[in-house]
């Protein structure tokens, strides 16, 4: 098991409430499977707060990057001790 | 001079014509920034009014602005002709939909986005693509900002990024978890700087997914790359073909406010329909709006047809009151 950082970027931050976390897996699609059990219901309780229902998650809005990267360009997926997921949702505001 | 402007790139900079869509926190900003360098013309925008709690962070208005009434395209346009009157600007009144986009892109070098929702990103990304006008995304809510420049058939599309929508109030809003006028400020400076360098041909334009964190001071980017497969990018602007009639969205900048379009509307005469209202209170009107209270709501009522209902966040209720009062 790989000892990996995950960063709340921006929206996600106010959404699930923390701005870093950290997880292990082996692979970049297990430590997807772990945010999106871990946080996907702080998402869904955040918007039941503010009367929208949704079921659907978090990874479907995000842009993901590991280490830097776009994790869909990455034909490597496997994870080592020190690596970086990033999670970005589009900003609505101005 | 600036070396990387130089003469001829002011003088690039006076030939540019730059659309702004949306003129609230992050459009003030952009048009401020853009009219002091001096770009040619640059159009704005936008369908709604001042208020007071606009002016944190909306800081081309003022108090003056909000006591007169005044649509923000217009005060913009009135502020902005005092700033540089070599350059050309017109204020457009109106909401942007699939109806009008292309027409209010048309003939420009660049697109601006000012905008407080993420649907209307998504119909500028299908028509900088269709047309192969570079767009600037940029976003603020919160500290936070977020920007990307699309330059079409170069580089990612906004689309390429973000290919799913969120679905509709599932996003916070700058009413909701509030936004600084520090972060709009810092947002619309890099991507006012992102159109100086597409219009002087600079090399160093944005090719970057770029987030920021005023609060916590990070400034961070994140190289993107073209999503395979992508309908936008492929030809396919779906958003731009979403042709419905009735277009009803819950406002950003309005605390409960709904706004309800008719895109088959040719225009409502303001002096008629103030004729022909009855039952209705404290009804005012002047060449960009009319106002009235009814039904616990309040009406604003603009020439291209919309209306804003206010005090309520009910669009079904909405849309009723607007058939009622407006499109009888």
């Amino acid at each position: 098991m790989a000892s990996v950082t995950v960063k709340f970027n921006g929206i996600w931050r106010l959404y699930v409430g923390v701005g870093k976390a950290a997880l292990d897996a082996d692979v970049i699609d297990e430590a997807l499977k772990l945010i999106e059990k871990e946080y996907a219901p702080k998402f869904e309780e955040k918007l039941r707060d503010r009367g929208v229902k949704l079921d659907g998650g978090i990874l479907k809005h995000s842009y993901v990057t590991l280490n830097r990267k776009s994790i869909k360009e990455l034909k490597e997926r496997s994870l080592k001790d020190g690596d970086v997921l990033d999670l970005f949702i589009a900003i609505p505001g101005g | 001079m600036f070396h990387g402007i130089g003469e001829e790139g002011q003088r690039k900079l006076g030939q540019g014509k730059v659309v702004i869509i949306g003129c609230g926190a992050l459009g003030c900003n952009i048009a401020n920034l853009l009219v002091r360098a001096g770009v040619g013309k640059i159009r704005i925008v936008d369908r709604d009014f001042i208020e007071y709690h606009n002016l944190q962070r909306q800081t081309l208005f003022d108090e003056n602005d909000v006591k007169n009434q005044l649509p923000k395209a217009i005060a913009a346009m009135k502020h902005l002709e005092e700033i540089n009157s070599l350059v050309e600007i017109e204020g457009i009144v109106a909401d942007v939909n699939f109806s009008n986009i292309e027409k209010f892109c048309s003939g420009v070098n660049v697109i601006l986005d000012g905008l407080d929702n993420l649907e209307t990103r998504y119909l500028i990304n299908d028509v900088s693509l269709k047309s192969g006008i570079p767009y600037i995304y940029g976003g603020a809510i919160s500290s936070f900002g977020m920007t990307m420049t699309i330059i079409p058939g170069v580089t990612p599309c906004f689309r390429c990024v973000f290919p799913n929508i969120p679905p509709p109030r599932t996003m916070p809003t700058c009413e909701t978890d509030g936004v600084l006028g520090t972060a709009t400020s810092a947002m619309g400076a890099l991507e006012a700087t992102e159109a100086m360098k597409i219009l002087v041909g600079s090399d160093f334009i944005n090719r970057d997914l770029i987030t920021m964190d005023v609060w916590d001071i990070s400034f961070e980017r994140f190289p993107i790359t073209k999503k395979e497969g992508c309908p936008a990018c492929s030809g396919r602007y779906d958003f731009l073909g979403q042709k419905v009639k009735i277009i009803r969205s819950a406002l950003c900048g309005q605390s409960r406010a709904v706004q309800v379009v008719d895109t088959e509307s040719e225009g409502i005469d303001l002096t008629q329909l103030a004729g022909r209202l009855t039952g209705v209170t404290n009804m005012t009107y002047d060449e960009y709006m009319l106002r009235f209270d009814v039904d616990g709501c309040s009406i604003i009522v603009f020439p291209d047809g919309r209306a804003i209902i206010r005090n309520t966040l009910d669009e079904s209720a909405a849309e009723k009151l607007y058939f009622k009062y407006v499109r009888t």
